[in-house]
């Protein structure tokens, strides 16, 4: 029997994913609910190791989830740190205009529509500048790094249970019948 | 089994441990500890946008999250502590996906169409389709969690795979 595939590409794979979802600007309102992205990008992870899987191959263990998970979660933390410092420091003053447009442009209709009470995209600019004049610093960009290494592999590592029990199991793949011999 | 009822301590300390900073955040707030206060509101900040007018108040203070992320959150803690009462932790089978989409789908549609501004979500909203999902997903990950710490514990010992830890996953033959 073969072993089991290398878990190195997936989780590498599930943290880019993990990253960019919470290190780009706009992309990162999804972790808003939840962390969304994060419990996504931990999914994503086992759903690609499964698919690394043959029948020659014993099969995915729940334990092999929970490390994915982990790990990805891990290398998510420090892409999406890595990516908002660079963000931050090269392009500040741009992806802070870029995100104040999109406030204006989507909470302003949102707010006019009754889907936001009134106040909140005044309230959202403001930890919007906050977040901005943090995380260039050097404290900030440390702050972010530890909570993110705290947070990313715990919900990482649910999104991985959760994509264990959904994708985990897989029906065997039944062998031809032979025909019988009279 | 009893190290099944170890890791599931372990499981909802750490579950209750989330939920009582999400309360402390306010009460910590009113009794004038504000720094301690502001360390739980900027953890907290990284998974959920805080809007005041979408929160829950203690003592004037809005709480750590959003109505709908404390409805996941102690929803999932319910779900976490009634889940032994219905059914053995020990047990293999886990929900299927049908079981997952019930719980997620409605809190999906709901952010939905508030986003397209078809139907406002209201606090009640909030409330009901999170904690259908915070409810639902211990069935989901707690069985695996257990099954998952159990094999690493026993790959660790130098123990056979097979020695009394089932996998989910399909066997080879």
């Amino acid at each position: 029997m073969l072993e089991k595939p290398s878990k190195q590409r997936t989780a590498l794979l599930g943290g880019l994913i993990v990253g960019a979802i919470s290190g780009l600007p706009g992309l990162n309102f999804l972790n808003c609910c939840c962390c969304a992205g994060i419990l996504f990008g931990g999914m994503m992870s086992v759903y690609l190791y499964r698919q690394e899987f043959t029948d020659e191959m014993p099969p995915m263990e729940s334990s092999d989830a929970l490390v994915l998970g982990i790990i990805a979660g891990i290398i998510g933390a420090l892409i999406t740190t890595f990516l908002s410092a660079i963000i931050s420091l090269i392009l500040g003053p741009l992806e802070t205009e870029m995100a104040r447009n999109f406030l204006e442009k989507f909470g302003q209709k949102l707010e006019n529509s009754g889907s936001l009470p009134p106040g909140t995209v005044d309230d959202l600019r403001d930890k919007l500048e906050l977040a901005m004049k943090e995380g260039g610093t050097i404290g900030g960009i440390l702050r972010s790094l530890i909570y993110a290494l705290i947070l990313y592999p715990i919900f990482s590592m649910l999104g991985g249970l959760i994509g264990f029990g959904i994708f985990g199991k897989k029906k065997p793949t039944v062998p031809p019948i032979p025909p019988k011999e009279q | 089994m009893k190290s099944s009822i170890r890791l599931y301590s372990f499981f909802t300390f750490l579950v209750s441990l989330w939920c009582i900073g999400i309360l402390a955040a306010p009460l910590l707030k009113h009794v004038g500890w504000t720094q301690s206060a502001d360390v739980l509101y900027a953890f907290f900040s990284r998974v959920c946008h805080q809007d005041d007018a979408r929160s829950f108040h203690i003592e004037g203070e809005k709480i750590g999250v959003c109505v709908r992320c404390s409805a996941i959150y102690f929803g999932f803690f319910l779900g976490l502590i009634t889940l032994p009462l219905v059914r053995a932790l020990k047990r293999k089978n886990v929900p299927t996906k049908g079981f997952f989409l019930f719980a997620v789908l409605p809190m999906v549609v709901d952010v939905i169409l508030n986003a397209m501004g078809i139907q406002a979500s209201t606090t009640i909203t909030r409330v009901i389709t999170g904690a259908l999902f915070g409810m639902s997903m211990p069935w989901l990950v707690v069985p695996i969690f257990i099954e998952a710490c159990l094999q690493l514990t026993l790959r660790n010992n130098n123990h056979s795979p097979d020695s009394g830890v089932v996998p989910y996953a399909r066997k080879t033959k």
